[in-house]
């Protein structure tokens, strides 16, 4: 079908537009903060790059389940899935958040460690990457993890949680005709007492197996 | 003969080997191990052959056979399994069909337990249908388990018993939860009554599949059959196609969402299973060497699957 040699040069430049994207937010984050002081126009400086980066990387999990790239379509969906709930459907829709200092914190730590991932991607599609790479992408997550979903997540799920009871948003109330009903102030309230802590704590334990295998076999493999 | 019996790490299950009888038949091999280990019960062993080239997966030792069929001898090497705890097949179908049978029956006599700030109103007639409709459903279901069905396996993990359960009881809740809730709003009354009489019809045979499929074989014949009669004509897994098509009605003469994210979860699982069984029969029937050709027929859902 020819779509082989197609493969590579597309996902080297699906990673390097992600790469320019995320870099693009660590500049503006950057500017902002340092412009102003404050956290409050950190949104709209870096916001409009975070929601396209965040947005196309639904296409990682496209590409698993095509085949293109090998991987598990449920892990890769649900990753993408908790960034999206967070930033679209929380931080986007509710416009008291956006001078929240939690903000930056989370927008830094995703384009840090996506800057590294992206990059090292790119690099492993169309050779091998430098070992410090390889180091880096298995090592910054150590702490970028952690505080991306202590000090970024969960901070900004608590601060939307009153204004998401009181405007109803994303929710359906019975009586309708599908009979069906969703509360998404109680899911957002079960993503940040269970479902955070559990799947965090777990990925990040993954990571770490992850960091002891690839870390020790010497060269990274392929993986885009 | 002797016959060494080591797991995949190496070690030995009995040291020093087990001793059967040169026409010893599995069972045979089996109770002299659960003599040996009494924590192994024959249900729970799996005994395999050293793997040759080629062989994608090894071989195992079937029931009903004798060693000598596997060309066992003295001093040969046997791979051992052990599968887990085992619960019946007839147990697991019993709970996890007569849970949601309870389940849902609960929320339909007992709204004020599971309403407890709403106002019960009268019940409507598509209610009252419907949990007459899921608790025949599930009925049936235990029927055909001890009176139908013909089980190949006798024995699953004892996970799947929770497994099962949790999929089951869960949606019977989620289902049963919103069709009688006290803000249930029914759909037409006309349609949704020729609805569930469509969806009886599709129980009715469904149930006349699963007959027609548990005498395919004589008992004790494991080779495989191609089902015929009734939609097997047409379809190889008609007994999923009814099955699905019930559910179906079901959902539309409710118009409850849960209903139709039940049945789709049913039906993602049901072709995944008919899919492995249509290729094993096209595998099986292959028009050679005197076998039978398998004919051109849908798999589960005409026009397209």
């Amino acid at each position: 079908m020819g779509m082989g040699s197609l493969r590579t040069p597309y996902l080297i430049t699906y990673n390097l537009a992600q790469l320019l994207g995320w870099s693009a937010v660590i500049c503006q984050t950057a500017v902002a903060l340092a412009r102003t002081g404050s956290p409050g126009s950190v949104y709209a400086a870096a916001g409009p790059a975070v929601r396209l980066c965040q947005g196309l990387a639904v296409l990682e999990t496209v590409h698993i389940s095509a085949g293109v790239v090998k991987g598990s379509v449920a892990l890769s969906f649900l990753q993408w899935f908790g960034r999206f709930n967070v930033l679209f459907l929380v931080l986007h829709s509710i416009p008291e958040l956006w001078a929240h200092w939690a903000l930056p914190v989370m927008f830094l730590s995703w384009a840090l460690a996506d800057v590294v991932r992206y990059l090292w991607y790119a690099l492993s599609l169309a050779g091998s990457p430098p070992p410090l790479l390889t180091w880096l992408r298995y090592t910054m997550f150590i702490a970028l993890y952690p505080l991306g979903i202590l000090l970024g997540e969960m901070p900004l799920y608590a601060a939307g949680l009153p204004y998401l009871r009181e405007r109803r948003l994303y929710s359906l109330a019975l009586p309708n005709a599908l009979n069906f009903s969703f509360d998404y102030h109680r899911a957002c309230q079960a993503a940040l007492s269970a479902i955070l802590p559990l799947s965090g704590t777990y990925l990040y334990l993954y990571l770490l197996r992850q960091r002891r295998k690839r870390l020790s076999s010497g060269a990274g493999g392929k993986r885009a | 003969m002797k016959l060494k019996i080591v797991q995949r790490s190496g070690k030995e299950v009995v040291p020093g080997g087990i001793e059967v009888a040169d026409g010893a038949t599995v069972a045979d091999l089996q109770a002299a191990l659960y003599k040996a280990r009494p924590k192994l019960y024959p249900a729970r062993q799996r005994f395999t052959l050293p793997k040759k080239d080629g062989e994608k997966k090894p071989v195992a030792l079937a029931m009903g056979k004798r060693l000598s069929d596997y060309d066992l001898a003295d001093g040969a090497q046997l791979t051992f399994k052990d599968l887990g705890p085992q619960i019946g097949y007839s147990t697991v179908f019993f709970w996890e069909y007569f849970g949601p049978l309870v389940t849902y029956s609960l929320f339909y006599f007992f709204p004020g337990v599971f309403y407890p700030s709403y106002k019960i109103p009268l019940k409507d007639t598509i209610q009252t249908l419907a949990v007459a409709y899921w608790v025949f459903h599930y009925a049936k279901r235990i029927f055909e388990t001890f009176f139908v069905h013909r089980f190949s396996h006798g024995t699953m993990p004892i996970m799947n018993l929770y497994k099962n359960c949790g999929y089951y009881w869960g949606f019977a809740a989620l289902v049963a939860y919103y069709i009688n809730h006290p803000l249930y709003t029914p759909p037409p009354h006309l349609l949704s009554y020729l609805l569930f009489a469509f969806a009886m019809f599709c129980q009715a045979s469904n149930l006349y599949c699963h007959i027609l499929l548990a005498n395919l074989r004589p008992p004790g014949q494991t080779a495989y059959v191609i089902p015929r009669g009734y939609a097997f004509d047409y379809i190889t897994c008609a007994n999923y196609t009814f099955e699905i098509s019930g559910w179906l009605a079901f959902a539309f003469a409710t118009r409850t969402l849960t209903a139709f994210l039940f049945i789709s979860a049913g039906a993602y699982q049901m072709a995944v299973w008919a899919k492995a069984k249509h290729a094993r029969l096209r595998k099986t029937f292959d028009g050679k060497e005197g076998r039978e050709k398998y004919p051109k027929r849908w798999i589960m859902l005409p026009p397209i699957f």
